[in-house]
């Protein structure tokens, strides 16, 4: 057919000159949306742990998202932590922080102690919070088992199982986080490095925390006693890499620190990712937004 | 004198009382191929009284007995056919009508077939495959998904995906039957090709309200895609090659008349391209290899054994497969995934009588995915293998049977009932570690498989009182669950009053109940979309919608109607906020999912021509989509994602000549509505820890406080067109077919993100819009024989 050819030629000129003036731009483009003014509000993010011997509170002041600038870190704001209502305990400004700060309580953090942090920002409002700090987490046992498995990914790594004896009657929360120290042989360079560990596990009650830690909640498990099982990550097992020590912490942790966590990580997970679905992070402020979480940390060395 | 005239009454009088019947009945079939023509017009003019044939072209029209009537029997692009048939005994007919082979204007009959006025039945909509063969298509692979989109009260999902979203529904609200099988993966890489092979396919028939009662198990539509049966009179074939796919289709008989075969496949070639290559610029001491394609085969035979007996047994087979395995010398790595459906259906027709008929249907559907991973290395001379298989699926056993009972002009009566199995597989996790040949580990992990049955009854009376014709029914269903029974009554109606002036009024009402759910995010269809049953946590889905329209046929050849609904959904099902299922391990489920309410109306305006050298169609929906969960937008009803205010669609085929023609469609739609953030605070604080263990505080944004799809992307607006050479030859045609998807360019947004740009030398955070599929032109060759 006399024409046939003619469009496939057109239709191929049509395609190169199109997609030579492709660029990035070409597939985006700035819209304007009406959205509603926010209104600031004080913002607190503050984690208190048992066996602290410091008080740490980062308050900011929350802006519209298309705000630009830098956040605002209030130095005028009226910071204090009080224990069942009483005994405030006033935290000061560091400027090299940019939080405020304060020796922790004499008495430290008491397990089963109501907490509750406030934060006054002139022109702002207040902003508080409350958390019963947790006991200690039961741990029955941790043991550690060299070149035990293969992980995940298919390669053969360290195991560790920790035995867990939860409470009956109440929801518990676990945080657990593992540190390394090892020597790693490079072209011909030996490096000592000391830094946090990946878990990988199958166990579907163990969720993926921040900073490569893992969350676990006592729904599957509630008053019995628990074998926690995951291996360590590490990407190849030969002379090159050695493990010499590892630092395992676990926390019993508050449900808003749980969910916070996990909340925290799908977020950042789901960040740019247009088939996602949208994640709202868990906050506990009243009257403003961040998060206030106690957690209550045991810690051993295995080698 | 007076006792004999009495005696000779009394003895007339049972015939006089009993008026005698006579009913002929047979079948309406393709003259050139034997297919049977579904609801062809079968039309007494004397007494205007008629009946149109079914799914197998059975007809069956019951008179009063008498000398003898003339029958026309008439279906859309046929030539008509008169027949004078003798009403003193019954009779069984065998009515082959002749197809147009001119694009001349078509001779206009006043009964050519069942006009839209007549049908009793709302929301329903018939395309015919060749209108829908003609619509341009994305990468120039049509797609019958994407084809009733363009359809009122039906929304697509994001750009190039072919969920169907049907008068607010979502996707897996739509029953969809293959020859009868439900089919539960209905799409190709990712959601943007169907598995429907339009070459193999002979009618499509969208539901989208006024269901009768032999329909159940899905909230939102039905849609039937009826495969051809294959041509008893002669050998033909057709196919197609084209950018990224080719297929062929061959029919024809295996004993003329009586016994026919069809068997028809699809496959791309992406990864026969990239082989060649791949091995040509691979190290010598590598082996790479890459499996990138998906496939389609139908297959079909029908025989018949007599005018009362046929059998037909069909089958189907599909699947996407992603995979590329790796080997370095003792190092060897292969992963990937493949997911699709294998769908087998006998069906066995049986005239039992004049006027009753009976469909027995066996059926068989699997739908699963694996995704697998698997290395192999050698260490110290010891060969160390693993694997992790995640497997997913459903499965269903089934059989129904449907008779169809035609005792006069008046009434037609269709009950059945059936009975599915269905084993659910809603994910598990096999893992296996050898190492020097001693299996370590070799364990299962996941859910557990989960069965359920489903039963159900029918029956309906499609009837009329004059000009009120009335379907009336009821469908029963009971689903057993784990130890846990649910049942449900669900009473269905359909209106139509035909007033003088050959304008229909109709209305409709429906219930619902939807026993099994498909988790899947809003945003994109995913092979790993679970199939889940109801549970004694996760209730049943319900729904119940009532319509009201009017339609009517102008000239002859435009069907109007005009038609406007209300649906309320119960339980339906979202993720929690947060959650995914992406490559999970979901030991349960049921903890990520909520259930709650939808409620959605609208007004649909539908004009289509079927017949000509211009045929078409127009389409617009106004609607709202609401949804309601307490444990999402903090229980405040929010706009569904894919709540659409308006929407049109026109759609335009015209042959210039033989040899020329040309295809258009445009689609407008109101943007997607989108959950954005609208303020931000620094709601992190995490530790950055180098390799020796100094770590450094860093504080990261977290934004929030978006109402739940509370704002709108920009209109969606896009024109594809086509354009189509022919040349005809004595027994084959070829053809060229160029087409242009989003001629003009218009960057509809799929996303919305934020970002920043400076101006002026100063930086603004801004929202982006990002759209993913630009003009796309493609070629394809088409033939028959």
């Amino acid at each position: 057919m006399k024409y046939t050819a003619f469009i496939f030629a057109l239709l191929s000129a049509i395609t190169a000159l199109t997609y030579s003036s492709c660029t990035e731009d070409s597939f985006s483009q700035i819209v304007e949306i009406d959205l509603p003014e926010h209104r600031p509000r004080p913002v607190i993010a503050s984690q208190i742990n048992a066996g602290d011997t410091l008080v740490q509170a980062l308050v900011s002041i929350s802006m519209g998202v298309l705000d630009t600038g830098n956040y605002v870190y209030p130095a005028n704001a009226t910071v204090r932590l009080l224990r069942e209502g009483q005994e405030p305990l006033p935290l000061t400004f560091n400027p090299d922080k940019k939080s405020y700060t304060a020796p922790a309580p004499a008495a430290g953090f008491v397990p089963g102690a109501r907490y509750r942090i406030e934060a006054q920002v002139p022109g702002y409002g207040t902003a508080y919070s409350e958390q019963i700090m947790p006991g200690a987490p039961d741990v029955a046992s941790v043991e550690l088992r060299r070149n035990a498995v293969i992980n995940p990914n298919g390669n053969r790594s360290d195991e560790m199982l920790i035995t867990i004896d939860d409470p009956a009657g109440s929801a518990n929360y676990y945080r657990i986080e593992l540190w390394q120290e090892g020597t790693l042989i490079f072209l011909d360079d030996t490096i000592e490095y000391n830094n946090p560990a990946y878990l990988e596990s199958n166990d579907p009650n163990l969720q993926d925390g921040s900073s490569g830690g893992k969350v676990l909640a006592d729904g599957a498990f509630d008053g019995t006693r628990y074998i926690v099982r995951f291996s360590t990550g590490r990407t190849w097992i030969d002379a090159s890499n050695t493990v010499h020590k590892y630092t395992l912490r676990i926390a019993q942790i508050t449900r808003d620190a749980y969910l916070y966590d996990r909340t925290i990580t799908q977020y950042y997970r789901a960040l740019g990712n247009p088939f996602a679905e949208p994640v709202t992070v868990h906050s506990n402020i009243e009257g403003g937004y961040g998060v206030f979480r106690a957690a209550h940390w045991r810690e051993w060395e295995l080698r | 004198m007076r006792k004999t005239l009495l005696l000779l009454l009394v003895a007339a009088l049972p015939c006089i009382l009993t008026a005698q019947k006579t009913t002929i009945s047979g079948y309406i079939t393709d003259g050139s191929s034997g297919e049977p023509l579904i609801s062809a017009n079968v039309f007494e003019a004397r007494l205007e009284v008629g009946t149109v044939s079914n799914v197998y072209g059975f007809f069956s029209l019951t008179l009063e007995s008498r000398d003898s009537a003339v029958l026309l029997f008439s279906y859309i692009g046929y030539q008509p056919q008169e027949l004078r048939v003798a009403l003193s005994a019954n009779a069984t007919l065998q009515i082959a009508l002749q197809p147009f082979v001119e694009l001349a204007t078509v001779e206009v009959r006043a009964d050519r077939s069942e006009r839209i006025e007549q049908r009793t039945q709302m929301g329903r909509i018939e395309v015919p495959i060749e209108q829908i063969k003609r619509v341009p298509a994305l990468l120039g692979e049509v797609d019958v998904l994407k084809s009733l989109q363009l359809l009122p009260g039906v929304q697509s999902g994001g750009e190039g995906q072919n969920g169907l979203y049907v008068r607010g529904g979502s996707p897996d609200q739509n029953l969809v039957l293959l020859d009868g099988v439900p089919v539960y993966n209905v799409s190709h890489v990712l959601g943007i090709f169907s598995v429907f092979n339009a070459d193999a396919i002979k009618n499509v028939t969208l539901t989208k309200g006024g269901f009768p009662a032999r329909y159940g198990g899905r909230l939102s539509s039905v849609l039937e895609i009826n495969m051809k049966e294959g041509n008893t009179k002669a050998f033909h074939g057709e196919g197609s090659i084209g950018l990224i796919s080719s297929k062929l289709t061959l029919e024809g008989p295996i004993i003329k008349d009586k016994t026919s075969f069809l068997i028809s496949a699809r496959r791309t070639y992406a990864d026969l391209i990239f082989k060649p290559i791949i091995k040509a610029v691979q190290p010598p001491d590598q082996k790479f290899d890459i499996a990138l394609y998906f496939y389609d085969f139908n297959a079909k035979i029908q025989h018949k054994f007599n005018d009362r007996h046929r059998l037909y047994l069909s089958a189907y087979s599909g699947a996407d497969v992603f995979q590329t395995t790796f080997r370095e010398q003792n190092d060897a790595f292969s992963g990937g995934l493949d997911w699709g459906n294998l769908i087998s259906a006998a069906r066995w027709n049986w005239q039992i009588s004049p006027r009753l008929f009976a469909n027995t249907t066996l059926t068989y559907s699997r739908y699963k995915i694996d995704i697998l991973s698997a290395q192999e290395s050698k260490f110290n001379n010891v060969v160390e293998k693993f694997s992790a298989k995640y497997i997913s699926g459903i499965e269903d056993l089934g059989g129904k049977i449907d008779f169809d009972f035609i005792p006069n002009p008046r009434h037609y009566i269709r009950f059945g009932g059936g009975a599915t199995n269905h084993t659910y597989n809603p994910g598990a996790l096999a893992l296996k570690e050898q190492s020097g040949g001693t299996t370590n580990i070799d364990t299962l992990l996941g859910s557990r498989k989960a069965f359920s049955t489903e039963y159900f009854l029918y029956a309906e009376d499609d009837f009329s009182l004059g000009a009120l014709k009335i379907n009336a029914g009821l469908h029963a269903s009971a689903f057993d669950v784990e130890g846990k029974l649910y049942t449900s009554l669900q009473p269905r109606l359909g209106l139509r009053y035909l007033m003088k002036n050959k304008l229909s009024l109709k209305a409709g009402f429906s219930t619902m109940v939807q026993y099994i759910n498909l988790l899947t995010s809003e945003a994109l269809s995913l092979p790993t979309d679970l199939w889940v049953p109801s549970t004694r946590s996760v209730l049943p889905q319900q729904a119940w919608q009532v319509s009201v329209g009017a339609a009517r046929t102008f000239w002859d050849e435009f069907e109007f109607s005009l038609e406007g609904y209300y649906k309320k959904m119960s339980n339906v099902i979202s993720f929690k906020e947060g959650a995914s299922f992406l490559f999970g391990l979901e030991n349960d489920w049921q903890d990520k999912v909520t259930q709650g309410e939808g409620e959605s109306y609208g007004l649909e305006l539908f004009l289509q021509k079927k017949a000509g050298k211009t045929t078409g169609w127009i389409g617009y929906t106004l609607s709202w989509n609401w949804r309601q969960f307490d444990e999402i937008n903090g229980g405040r009803r929010y706009p569904f994602r894919y709540d659409r205010r308006h929407d049109v669609s026109v759609v335009i085929n015209h042959d210039f000549s033989k040899r020329v023609g040309l295809s258009a469609a445009w689609v407008y739609g109101t943007g997607n509505a989108v959950t954005l953030n609208t303020f931000r605070y620094p709601g992190y604080i995490g530790q950055f820890t180098d390799i020796f263990g100094n770590t450094t505080d860093y504080v990261s944004d977290v934004e929030s406080g978006g109402e739940r799809n509370a704002f709108r992307m920009r209109d969606y607006h896009r024109l594809d067109i086509s354009l189509e050479l022919r040349k005809q030859r004595p027994k084959s045609e070829r053809k060229w077919v160029f087409g242009v998807y989003n001629a003009y360019w218009r960057r509809n947004p799929y996303f919305m993100t934020t970002g920043s740009v400076f101006e002026n030398g100063v930086s603004r955070r801004v929202f982006r819009e990002v759209s993913i599929l630009p003009i796309i032109p493609s070629v394809s060759y088409q033939f028959k024989f």
